[in-house]
């Protein structure tokens, strides 16, 4: 069962020095005949993260040193996310011509796409950087949790898009209800307030999976340990994923360049 | 050694419509057991490949003619690994490059050269190997100082041109070609036909499709002919 996904993720691994190139020269192509380059990343996401964390803690009268690294962190690690997702439900369908002109492993498709958002994310830790000269983490030792949380995350998010790419590809519906469905996932993260502050409505943000992953990300960059359960929450998600992914890949591999 | 065997193979290929692509669709279709909407549930199947026997060795220059929707660019992405065979068998050995589409791989907003080390790439070459060839590429492209302009302001020759020299630099086994020379002009058609020559001396495979037969008569030393999904292989005077 596991044959054709595990064939096809190592083929796309081992072109890691052509989606590496690739998402770099995309990136300088975007960015190109601009000043700043991708620091304008770096300068729109502190605008925005900064300035929200700034008006959060007037309008909930909190300490600014109390909310503005839970928000600014809290955001950066949700564009991260939502942006990989949308991104990269596309990311078949926005690449129609090489699908059917190259026979590349399906997995190249998603893992070219993640590559772009990794790269625009540790971009983005300049943010996080600078927020520490004014807000130092409360435990330095904590910030060490934020590698095998960030591995989980990207195994996880890059599970999610290579399934959602390939059933985007089939069923057009998906990228738009994707984007659709990501402004009320916003609104049941705990990125704007705490989930115990939702109260009657906490059971939802449970529900939500972005929840987890928000979570297991930021309490390590604030100096927070992240609960185990959350460690194990995303690991059990990983591996139901994977299964679900095997299943898809080896009923359809051989379709999906008819579907783009 | 080079080799492309093809045996006894079909190629049916599913065409969708825009209910057939919608979750909506599909959905009602699974709940009501095909009762709601049954018709866009209904798949198409072409079978473009028919009963398909090809074996190709080293110094073949296959030229495939026929009309539109003969099957001769689906034999391309069966030959190229893009399409799986729905039956039979299809076995490449060799570094294989196929050039079936202009433009395929390239970014409009970055130069040539940086184009040339975006497709070397997708071509599997490292960026070592691609530097040490980087010279030949352009100079055989011939797009001297335009190589340092943006892709996007190229003409489809031009684009034709990159494409190509990055496509034959570097001796690959097998290449397969879909009809592109009518964007090329008359002097880089000598410089491809020269290049195509010392290919097929080294005892390599082209697999090249055109309506032109004059072209295919030019370049190719076997001749097949596609009519709706069958192959016969033809003499040249056939032609």
């Amino acid at each position: 069962m596991f044959k054709t996904l595990n064939k096809d993720l190592l083929a796309g691994c081992l072109m890691w020095r052509v989606i590496m190139f690739i998402s770099w020269t995309d990136l300088r192509a975007k960015y190109r005949r601009t000043l700043l380059g991708p620091l304008w990343i770096v300068i729109g996401l502190a605008a925005g993260s900064i300035g929200l964390g700034l008006l959060w803690s007037v309008l909930w009268d909190m300490p600014t040193e109390e909310i503005l690294p839970r928000i600014t962190i809290g955001f950066l690690v949700w564009i991260f996310i939502s942006t990989s997702i949308i991104e990269g439900s596309n990311s078949i369908l926005s690449e129609e011509a090489l699908v059917k002109n190259l026979c590349l492993p399906i997995s190249f498709y998603p893992m070219l796409s993640m590559t772009k958002q990794i790269i625009n994310f540790f971009h983005s830790l300049l943010i996080v950087l600078f927020l520490y000269l004014f807000y130092p983490p409360e435990n330095m030792m904590n910030l060490l949790w934020f590698f095998p949380a960030i591995i989980l995350t990207l195994v996880n998010i890059f599970l999610i898009i290579f399934c959602s790419a390939i059933l985007s590809a089939r069923f057009r519906d998906i990228p738009p209800f994707i984007s659709a469905v990501m402004p009320m996932l916003f609104f049941l993260s705990p990125v704007l307030f705490r989930i115990q502050q939702a109260e009657s409505l906490s059971w939802l943000m449970w529900l939500n999976p972005l929840t987890y992953v928000i979570t297991i990300l930021r309490d390590p960059l604030l100096g927070h340990r992240p609960e185990l359960i959350f460690f194990i929450g995303m690991g059990s998600l990983a591996i139901i994923l994977y299964f679900f992914l095997a299943i898809l890949l080896k009923k359809k591999i051989n379709n999906i360049v008819y579907w783009v | 050694m080079a080799s492309i065997s093809i045996r006894d193979v079909i190629l049916d290929m599913p065409i969708f419509d825009v209910g057939d692509r919608s979750l909506r669709a599909h959905t009602l279709g699974l709940l009501s057991r095909g009762k709601i909407l049954e018709s866009s549930n209904k798949k198409l199947m072409i079978r473009t490949l028919n009963q398909v026997n090809l074996q190709i060795k080293d110094g073949d220059a296959v030229g495939l003619i026929g009309p539109n929707g003969s099957g001769k660019s689906s034999l391309l992405r069966l030959i190229s690994g893009i399409y799986k065979p729905t039956m039979g068998l299809v076995e490449v050995e060799g570094d294989l490059r196929p050039l079936i589409n202009l433009g395929v791989g390239l970014e409009p907003n970055l130069n040539g050269i940086e184009n040339i080390r975006r497709l070397g790439a997708l071509y599997g070459h490292k960026q070592e190997e691609i530097e040490k060839i980087l010279d030949q590429i352009i100079s055989f492209s011939g797009l001297a100082e335009f190589i340092n302009l943006p892709v996007r302001t190229y003409s489809s020759g031009m684009v034709l041109r990159l494409m190509f020299s990055t496509l034959v630099t570097g001796a690959p086994d097998i290449v397969v070609l879909d009809e592109f020379f009518s964007a090329g002009d008359e002097d880089f058609a000598k410089k491809t036909g020269k290049r195509m020559e010392e290919l097929m001396d080294n005892a390599k495979i082209m697999v090249f499709a055109s309506h032109d037969k004059s072209l295919v008569k030019k370049y190719c030393n076997r001749f097949i002919r596609m009519d709706n999904g069958h192959l016969t292989e033809i003499t040249e005077k056939e032609v």
